[in-house]
């Protein structure tokens, strides 16, 4: 008895652990939680965060490819205008399905079933590449890295040094 | 460690202080005395008793739920300071009245709250996965939801009572309101509960079912094994005979309870409905005695917008989920081919097929649930995830276009407004919507303007902008019930106007579609229906012509006529004017049968023909010497009066041709007629008599006169309008011409085939109709 959720999850995994994308590890914490995962990213090349490794996890609703999970990095440490100083990402592709309140965002921009973990992940990866500061979640390092740009990739880098204990 | 060192504190404290008292004080009575004066140790004995309530709670939490999960403490934690700062924040509208009894109240809330936070977490996480220990779960579980309810509702009437007895909107009134939404919500979880609990019921009997089947299936293999293998004359019986006890169940696939997302849809809406309810009459009362509440202004709104987009998303996907198997195709082999995985749960579509009748259920038969659907933007989904989706979502998981494709098209304004209120679901509205909208309208009418007609109930209400013939249009729509348009060319078409017209009463019923000639649907009908079209139409250009060539013959005649009269007007000044114009007068009678066949026309036989000089003659008609003029009638009217006599040339063969002039026509027309015809002309008409140096089939004999004299009304009339323009046309090549038209026309009638009285133009109409019915 096991549901659609827990089926899609467990489908993911496998691919994800047969295929892995570049610079991504991700799974389930434990075999008996299909709905909590962490995953492992690695800072993409030629920006700041190069050479960092951050952890993340993923809790998964129980209707999960109808509703987006949410992502959070643990640890802190990512200074970045689209992640919230706890460490909760804020990305088009993990809002509900919808039309955005705010209009921020198009309704296709948002969580639909045909986006996957993988896609997700990818989609952090380039959002810490290139930030998108028209709705920031971290309003201090969005005026930073508007105003400050040096300022803010030294910052960065040393976040990333901090994290790996060096 | 913090835990235990805060206890051991407060426990010390508490046994201190109470040793303390217990031993300056005489009795039991004035220690208690004592402890309640000072606030010292007042504290110290709250604290003691908040510890307590703690770890009975704890305990009483660890026993009816079990440990809880981290995840669960974390949100726990969460929760619990919003709601909190929550209270906090509601009290702050009832200033000065917080005391002991508040705090035992406060206490009670936060409890009830968590409690049913922990409770629908397990419910949730029940939904999510299958509990380790099925029957201690469930037993914790019914058990501390049932708690929950009866606490809350317990203290809800608590609540109500205090405030109906104290008759004033204090502190209680706040509790009240939130043990009711606390026991809503907790009503709530159990309802969940209970759902998940009638799904799980659900799901085993279909897997008991299933397993069952498949036991008998491998039953039948095994015995089917043994036969063969006694058969084979083997003795021992075969060591891999499937075993009926390995089945796994998790291998089985199992609808589950279908109805399931439904029932959580209504309980949401249900729940919020309620707790909006709530809301806005804690809102009202909170404004009536204390102003405006401002700390609960968002949550009310909030609440109402979430219910409204609960109602919409419902209503949408009502609509979307109706008849999903008729209104989603099932996706073909190739399709599925193309597109293999359902994006919603990542895997693989089978086709469906249509299970036979009373065929057992066969292995690898893909069920209802995973039966491929095709969406009208062409994807690809298994039909529950489908209908998963469209609960959230109404529209394709992958490219967003919406699933309910538009009734219509708006291209049809008309339509398009007609069918907007047939949808609007306004009871009023429904009343007439079958009339607004004839369902065959032709083509042609679309590209009229069309007037909006609004129906409403006995009203209709139309309004519109267009051009010229606007105003005719919409009188029209309103009054014929937006029927088709006739298209109407009067009035300047440029002109543009803005109408706005009221029409009262039912519109007409539509009209009922008449019968058609084709008798059966088959190519065979539709040729001949097409062929005897074209023969109408082919029909219609000969008659046309031979109308044309009988004015121009008429034309020439005048005209001959009128070149005589000048020459009889003046002998002497053209002397050689009077043979030509009599030698051509020879030719025209042999062509002027044609115009004879126009009407039959009768002379009175008690009325003496007119010599010259008779009194009856109309004025400016002056006779020649020897002639006579026969007054007739023409046949349908007898010889009751001669009103609308319309002139008719009957030219005689042999004598010199007479003018009849147009402007004579109104009243007894005369006809020249030479002396001794008009006797025989009675009955036959005069055509017959003067078509006699042709042989033109007898058209009389058929027909009666009447029907005769209908069908050539019109050209008569037509005759007298063209004559007056035409006058002036050359002379010389008419006969032949005329003779052309005459040929042709028989041409065609005899090309008809069947028909056994190729007459000239008037038998037309009779003369399709019978090919017609000769061929079907």
């Amino acid at each position: 008895m096991s549901t659609v959720a827990q089926k899609r999850l467990f489908h993911e995994y496998k691919n994800l652990s047969t295929n892995p994308p570049d610079g991504i590890t991700a799974g389930p914490i434990t075999e008996d939680d299909m709905f909590h995962w962490e995953a492992l990213i690695e800072g993409p090349q030629g920006t700041p965060f190069e050479g960092g490794v951050f952890a993340a996890e993923l809790k998964f609703p129980k209707d999960y490819p109808l509703s987006p999970p949410t992502m959070k990095f643990v640890g802190g440490g990512v200074w970045h205008p689209n992640v919230y100083p706890n460490g909760t990402v804020c990305i088009s592709i993990l809002h509900p399905p919808g039309d955005d309140p705010n209009h921020y965002e198009h309704a296709s921009e948002r969580w639909s079933p045909i986006q996957s973990v993988e896609k997700i992940l990818i989609s952090v990866m380039s959002m810490l590449a290139e930030p998108n500061d028209e709705s920031p979640a971290n309003v201090e390092a969005a005026k930073m890295w508007r105003e400050r740009r040096s300022d803010y990739e030294r910052k960065v880098r040393d976040e990333v040094r901090k994290g790996l204990g060096l | 460690m913090r835990l235990a060192a805060y206890t051991g504190v407060s426990v010390a404290l508490a046994t201190g202080v109470f040793l303390k008292a217990l031993h300056q004080r005489a009795n039991f009575y004035s220690a208690c005395v004592y402890l309640s004066q000072s606030s010292a140790n007042l504290m110290i004995l709250t604290n003691v008793c908040l510890l307590a309530v703690g770890f009975l709670l704890f305990w009483l939490q660890r026993l009816l739920y079990g440990p809880l999960r981290p995840i669960e403490t974390e949100q726990l934690y969460e929760k619990a300071w919003f709601a909190v700062t929550e209270t906090c924040l509601a009290m702050t509208i009832f200033r000065g009245e917080l005391g002991g009894w508040f705090l035992v109240m406060f206490v009670c809330l936060l409890v009830g709250k968590v409690w049913g936070w922990i409770g629908e977490g397990r419910v949730e996480y029940l939904e999510q996965q299958p509990p380790a220990n099925p029957r201690l779960f469930h037993a914790r579980l019914a058990t501390s939801l049932l708690l929950a309810v009866l606490f809350n509702s317990f203290m809800l009437r608590y609540c109500v009572r205090t405030v109906l007895e104290q008759a004033r909107p204090d502190m209680m009134v706040m509790f009240g309101f939130e043990f009711a939404v606390l026991t809503i919500l907790s009503s709530s979880t159990a309802a969940r509960y209970s759902i998940s609990l009638v799904e799980i019921y659900v799901t085993h009997q279909q897997l008991k079912a299933r397993v069952e089947e498949r036991r008998q299936e491998i039953r039948a293999e095994r015995q089917e094994a043994i036969r063969r293998s006694a058969q084979a004359g083997e003795l021992s019986p075969p060591t891999n005979l499937p075993d009926e006890n390995d089945i796994n169940e998790m291998e089985l696939d199992v609808p589950g309870w279908e109805e399931k997302g439904r029932w959580v849809f209504y309980l949401d809406l249900l729940t919020d409905f309620l707790k909006l309810t709530v809301y806005l009459t804690f809102f009202a009362i909170l404004f009536t005695f204390y102003g405006l509440p401002i700390h609960i202004l968002r949550d009310v709104v909030v609440t109402i917008r979430s219910f409204g987009r609960r109602i919409m998303d419902f209503l949408r996907y009502r609509n979307a989920t109706r008849d999903m198997n008729e209104r989603y195709p099932d996706a073909t082999a190739e399709e599925i081919a193309r597109e293999e995985v359902c994006i919603i749960c990542r895997e693989e579509m089978a086709q469906w097929q249509q299970p036979a009748d009373g065929a057992g259920p066969t292995r690898g038969r893909v069920s209802e649930r995973l039966r491929p659907k095709k969406l009208p933007c062409g994807h690809i989904l298994h039909f529950a995830c489908l209908r998963s989706w469209l609960e959230r979502q109404q529209n394709c998981p992958t490219c967003r276009r919406p699933v309910v494709a538009p009734p219509r098209h708006r291209g049809q304004p008309g339509v398009g407004v007609n069918d907007g209120q047939g949808n609007g679901g306004a009871g009023g509205l429904q009343g007439g919507p079958a009339g607004n909208q004839p369902p065959g309208r032709n083509a042609a009418a679309d590209d009229l303007p069309r007037a909006r007609v609004y129906q409403f109930g006995p009203f209709r209400i139309g309004f519109g902008a267009g051009r010229g013939d606007m105003f005719h249009n919409l009188h029209q729509q309103i009054h014929q019930g937006n029927a088709p348009l006739q298209p109407a060319n009067n009035g300047n078409p440029g002109a543009r106007q803005i109408g706005f017209g009221f029409g009262f009463g039912r519109p007409p019923p539509p009209p009922t579609p008449t019968a058609h000639p084709t008798p059966a649907p088959t190519a065979v009908s539709d040729m001949q229906s097409h062929l005897s079209q074209l023969e109408q139409q082919i029909m219609q250009e000969i008659s046309n012509l031979r109308v044309t060539a009988d004015q121009l013959h008429l034309v020439r005649l005048l005209q001959t006529e009128l070149q005589r009269l000048r020459s009889l007007q003046n002998p002497q000044a053209n002397p050689l004017d009077l043979p030509n114009t009599l030698s051509q007068n020879p030719t025209i009678p042999s062509s002027s049968t044609i115009t004879t066949t126009r009407r039959q026309f009768i002379s009175d036989p008690r009325a003496p023909a007119m010599t010259a000089g008779d009194a009856r003659l109309p004025e400016g008609l002056s006779l020649p010497p020897g002639w006579s003029l026969l007054p007739l009638h023409s046949a349908e009217q007898g010889s009751s009066g001669a009103a609308n006599v319309t002139p008719t040339p009957t030219v005689p063969v042999t004598a010199p041709p007479a003018q009849t002039p147009a402007g004579s026509s109104e009243s007894q027309a005369p006809v020249l007629a030479e002396n001794g015809v008009n006797d025989s002309q009675d009955e036959q008409g005069p055509s017959q008599v003067n078509s006699g140096s042709r042989t033109l089939p007898g058209w009389g004999s058929a027909r009666s006169p009447t029907t005769a004299t209908d069908d050539v009304e019109p050209v008569s009339e037509q005759w007298t309008e063209v004559t007056t323009e035409v006058q002036s046309e050359k002379s010389t090549s008419i006969p032949v011409e005329h003779g052309e038209a005459v040929h042709h026309g028989e041409d065609a009638v005899v090309e008809d085939g069947s028909s056994s009285s190729p007459s000239k133009g008037k038998a037309r109409v009779a003369t399709v109709e019978d090919v017609g019915d000769d061929e079907t």
